[in-house]
C-alpha cells in the first residue's frame, strides 16, 4: 500500500471532433485545444495555478505544432503561473493513462503536489504515424521484429480467436447506441463544450456518434486492411501464427476506433495539496500497471494488465463495478470480455472509441473522466480503465471513489 | 460579341465563349457592401446555371477595380454580435469561394486600384493581370484599420506566396505598385493598355481550360510539420521581427493576430482556414483600436470626399 493516496479532484475532456479536415475541431491547433481545457479546469475548480507543479500529457504524434513539450506551452498559453512544469509522455495509445499514472505515482511517492494529467491529439492536423519510428521506417527493425500495422493485428486476433465480422459489428452498434443514449441522458458531465476565441460555440458533443447506426449498414462497409495485408503484412502475421492459415479481414471503418481530435485533463494530487486549494477528492487512483504481450497480436494487453493491476490491489474481478476498455478495434473489447469472463453490461457502458473516436494521446484521460462520471451516476465504487498499445503493451488503472 | 444585364455588372460575351464581367455597383466606387453581395448573388446565379461559357474575366466598369470591405458596417461591430458577424462574413466569403470553383478559368483584369476586399476578390481568381498604370495599387491595407483581410485574403495570400513572403503584405499593409506586385507575385502579369488587358486575359483563359486554385487540388492542406527548413526558420524568426517593428504600437495586437493566423492557416484544410480567419477577424473587430481607426477613416472621408477617394484608390 502506498504511504500517500493519489486523489482525483476533477476529470474533464473536450468533445471528440471528427479527426479529418471537415471535423469541427480541425480549425484549432492542439495547443489551443489543450490550453482551453486547462482554463476550464481552473475555472471549474478555482485553484491557484501556482499550486500545480506539473502538467503531464500524453501525445502520440508529438510533431510540428503538436511537438516540443506541448503541455508546457499549453500551460503558458492558458496563462498559468510560470512555476508550472510540463511533461510530454508517449506510450502510443496508452499515453494519456500513462500520464495520469505518472502523476499518481509521484503523489504516492510522497510529493505533496497538485498535478494535471491527460493528453491531447489533433489527428486531423498531425496524422497518425507521421512521426515514423523504427517499425515504420527502419528495414532492419522490420525484418527482425516482424511488426505489422495495428489494423492487421486486429484482424489477426479475430482470425486467431474466431470472431466473425457480425460479432464485431454487433459490438460497434452497441457502442453507438450506448454513446448516443449517454449523450442524450446527460451522462457526460465532464464533457466541456468547445468554444472559439471569441466565445462562439464550436462543438458541444462527440461528433462521430451515429444514433441510428445499424448492423445492416455496418455489414455493407468494406474491410479496411485488405490492401495493407496483401502488401505482405498478412504473410508476416501468418508466419507468426501458422495455425490461422489466413488473416480474415473483418475490421472496417465501422468497427474500428474513429480518427478524432480532442483533449483530456485530470486534476490529481495529495489530500493536503487539495485541501489547501479547497478541493474535494472525487476518487483515488488505487493502482496502476503496464504489461507487454505478443507484438504481432499487439492489441492483447488489456486483460493481462487488468489481472496484474487487480493482483497488486488484492482484488478480484468481482470487486470492480465498471470497466472502460479502449475500443481501438471491436475485437479488443470482445477478447477482453472473454478473457476475463466479464459481464458485457459492465464494460464500456456509455460507448467507446468506435462510436466517439480515439484521439490517441487524449484517450486515457477521456476514459478516466467517463468512468468517474458513471461511477458517480450509479453510485458505485470501483472502476478499471485499460488500453492496448503499440508493441503489445497494455496499461490499466484502478479508480476508487472516496 | 453580345451584352446582357445582370444586376451590378456590365456583361459582355465574346465569340469564343468568354464572359467579361465588369463590376458596376451603384455609387462612385465599387465597395464590398450589400450591393456587392447582391451583384455576386446575381452573377453566380447566372454563371452556375449557364453552361455555355469558357471562362470569365472579372474587371471593373469604374476607375477603381474594387475598394475594400464595408467599413460602415464593420465599424458598428460590438461585443455580443459575434454570431451575426460570423454569419455575415461567412456569407460574404462564400461568394468568392463559389467564384473560384465555377469550374471555368477566371482571370482578374485589374484596371484600377484593388485594395483590401478588392484584392481579396482578385485572389479568388485563377490569374491576375494588372494594367500598367503608375497610380494603380494592389494590396491588403486592413492592418491600418487594426483588422485583417478577412475575406480570404490572409489565407489565400499565405497559400499563394508562402508564410515568409506573405507576411510583409499582411502585417505592414503595403499597397504595391504594379511592378512591385509583379515581382512579389501578387499579380501574374501586366498589360500596357485596356485592350491588351482583355486580350491577355482571353488568351490565358483559352490556354488554361482546366484552371484550378492550388488549394483546390486534392491535397490542399499543407501540414506545418511538413514545412521545409527555410519555412520553419521563418516561423521562428518572423514573430521577433514583428515585435521589434511594432512593440508598443497600438497596431501590434492586430499584426500579431494576423501573423499567427497566416502561420496557422498552413496547418489546416483550406475551408477550415477560411472559417478560422473569420473568427480572428471578429476578435480584432471587437477591439477599440479597430473601431477608432475605422471611424477616423470614415470621418476623414465624409469631411473631405475628394481626398478620401484618393485614399481608397
Ligand atoms: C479503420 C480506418 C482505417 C477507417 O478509416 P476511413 O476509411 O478513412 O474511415 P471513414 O471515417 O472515412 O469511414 C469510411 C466510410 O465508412 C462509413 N462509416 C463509418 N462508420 C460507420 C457506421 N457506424 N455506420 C455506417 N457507416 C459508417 C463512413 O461514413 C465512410 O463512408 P463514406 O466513405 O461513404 O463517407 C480508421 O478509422 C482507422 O485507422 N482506425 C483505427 C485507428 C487506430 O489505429 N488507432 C490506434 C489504435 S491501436
Amino acid at each position: 500500500m502506498p504511504s500517500e493516496n493519489a486523489y482525483i479532484f476533477d476529470a474533464i475532456r473536450t468533445p471528440r471532433g471528427r479527426g479529418r479536415r471537415d471535423g469541427a475541431l480541425h480549425e484549432f491547433k492542439p495547443v489551443t485545444i489543450l490550453a482551453s481545457l486547462l482554463r476550464s479546469l481552473q475555472q471549474r475548480n478555482g485553484f491557484d495555478t501556482g499550486a500545480v507543479s506539473d502538467v503531464v500529457m500524453g501525445v502520440v504524434t508529438p510533431l510540428g505544432e503538436q511537438g516540443g513539450v506541448i503541455p508546457k506551452s499549453a500551460a503558458q498559453l492558458a496563462g498559468w503561473d510560470e512555476s508550472v512544469c510540463g511533461l510530454q509522455v508517449n506510450r502510443f495509445c496508452a499515453s494519456g493513462l500513462e500520464a495520469i499514472n505518472i502523476a499518481a505515482q509521484r503523489v504516492m511517492a510522497g510529493a505533496p503536489e497538485l498535478m494535471v494529467a491527460g493528453g491531447v491529439e489533433s489527428m486531423s492536423r498531425v496524422a497518425m504515424g507521421s512521426d515514423g519510428g523504427p517499425w515504420q521506417e527502419d528495414p532492419e527493425t522490420a525484418f527482425k521484429v516482424g511488426s505489422v500495422p495495428q489494423g492487421i493485428s486486429a484482424d489477426l486476433i479475430a482470425s486467431v480467436d474466431g470472431y466473425s465480422r457480425h460479432q464485431l459489428d454487433e459490438w460497434a452498434v452497441r457502442s453507438h447506441e450506448r454513446a448516443a443514449k449517454a449523450g442524450h441522458d446527460g451522462a457526460f458531465k465532464s464533457l466541456i463544450p468547445f468554444q472559439d476565441g471569441v466565445g462562439l460555440p464550436v462543438l458541444a458533443r462527440d461528433e462521430l456518434v451515429r444514433a441510428n447506426c445499424t448492423s445492416q449498414a455496418l455489414a455493407k462497409l468494406e474491410p479496411s486492411f485488405v490492401k495493407m495485408g496483401a502488401a505482405g503484412f498478412d504473410d508476416i502475421a501468418v508466419s507468426r501464427f501458422p495455425a490461422v492459415r489466413r488473416v480474415e479481414h473483418v475490421h472496417t471503418a465501422g468497427n474500428s476506433s474513429g480518427i478524432a481530435d480532442g483533449a483530456s485533463a485530470v486534476l490529481i494530487g495529495s489530500r493536503a495539496a487539495g485541501e489547501k486549494q479547497g478541493l474535494r477528492p472525487r476518487a483515488r487512483i488505487a493502482a496502476t500497471a503496464v504489461v507487454c504481450t505478443d507484438p504481432t497480436l499487439m492489441l492483447t494487453g488489456p486483460a493481462p494488465a487488468t489481472r496484474k493491476l487487480l493482483a497488486q490491489a488484492g482484488l478480484s474481478i468481482a470487486d470492480v463495478d465498471l470497466f472502460e476498455c479502449n475500443e481501438a478495434f471491436a475485437v479488443v473489447v470482445l477478447r477482453y470480455i472473454k478473457e476475463l469472463g466479464l459481464d458485457e453490461g459492465r464494460v464500456n457502458v456509455n460507448g467507446g472509441a468506435i462510436a466517439m473516436g480515439h484521439p490517441l494521446g487524449a484517450t486515457g484521460g477521456v476514459l478516466v473522466s467517463m468512468l468517474l462520471d458513471e461511477l458517480e451516476r450509479r453510485d458505485r465504487r470501483r472502476g478499471v480503465v485499460t488500453l492496448c498499445a503499440g508493441g503489445g503493451m497494455g496499461i490499466a488503472t484502478l479508480i476508487e471513489r472516496v | 460579341m453580345s451584352s446582357n444585364a445582370v444586376q451590378g455588372w456590365q456583361l459582355t460575351r465574346f465569340d469564343d465563349g468568354i464572359v467579361l464581367a465588369a463590376l458596376d455597383l451603384p455609387g462612385k466606387v465599387n465597395i464590398m457592401d450589400d450591393h456587392f453581395i447582391a451583384a455576386m448573388e446575381s452573377l453566380l446565379g447566372h454563371l452556375e446555371t449557364a453552361r455555355d461559357y469558357t471562362g470569365v474575366i472579372l474587371t471593373s466598369a469604374k476607375s477603381v477595380f474594387l475598394a475594400g470591405g464595408d467599413l460602415k458596417r464593420m465599424v458598428q461591430s460590438r461585443a455580443g454580435q459575434e454570431a451575426s458577424l460570423y454569419a455575415y462574413f461567412e456569407n460574404l466569403k462564400s461568394y468568392l469561394r463559389r467564384l473560384e470553383r465555377l469550374g471555368r478559368p477566371l482571370v482578374a483584369a485589374i484596371n484600377g486600384a484593388a485594395l483590401g476586399g478588392g484584392y481579396e476578390t482578385c485572389l479568388a481568381c485563377h490569374h491576375r493581370i494588372a494594367l500598367r498604370d503608375m497610380r494603380l495599387r494592389v494590396g491588403l491595407p486592413e492592418i491600418e484599420f487594426g483588422i485583417l483581410a478577412g475575406a480570404g485574403g490572409v489565407v489565400r495570400l499565405t497559400r499563394l506566396l508562402g508564410f515568409e513572403k506573405a507576411v510583409p503584405f499582411l502585417t505592414e499593409g503595403l499597397a504595391a505598385d504594379v511592378s512591385t506586385a509583379l515581382e512579389a507575385g501578387l499579380i501574374d502579369d501586366v498589360a500596357d493598355d485596356a485592350e491588351q488587358l482583355i486580350a491577355k486575359s482571353r488568351s490565358w483563359i483559352l490556354a488554361h481550360p482546366q484552371a484550378r486554385q492550388p488549394w483546390d487540388r486534392l491535397d490542399n492542406a499543407l501540414p506545418a510539420h511538413k514545412l521545409d527548413a527555410a519555412q520553419r526558420r521563418a516561423l521562428l524568426l518572423e514573430p521577433g521581427k514583428l515585435t521589434r517593428r511594432l512593440a508598443g504600437s497600438p497596431a501590434e495586437f492586430a499584426a500579431q493576430r494576423t501573423m499567427a493566423l497566416s502561420a496557422e492557416s498552413l496547418s489546416m484544410d483550406f475551408d477550415a482556414a477560411l472559417r478560422y480567419e473569420t473568427r480572428v477577424l471578429i476578435e480584432l473587430l471587437r477591439t477599440d483600436y479597430a473601431r477608432n481607426q475605422m471611424q477616423a477613416f470614415l470621418d476623414r472621408k465624409s469631411s473631405k470626399p475628394a481626398a478620401a477617394q484618393k485614399v481608397a484608390a
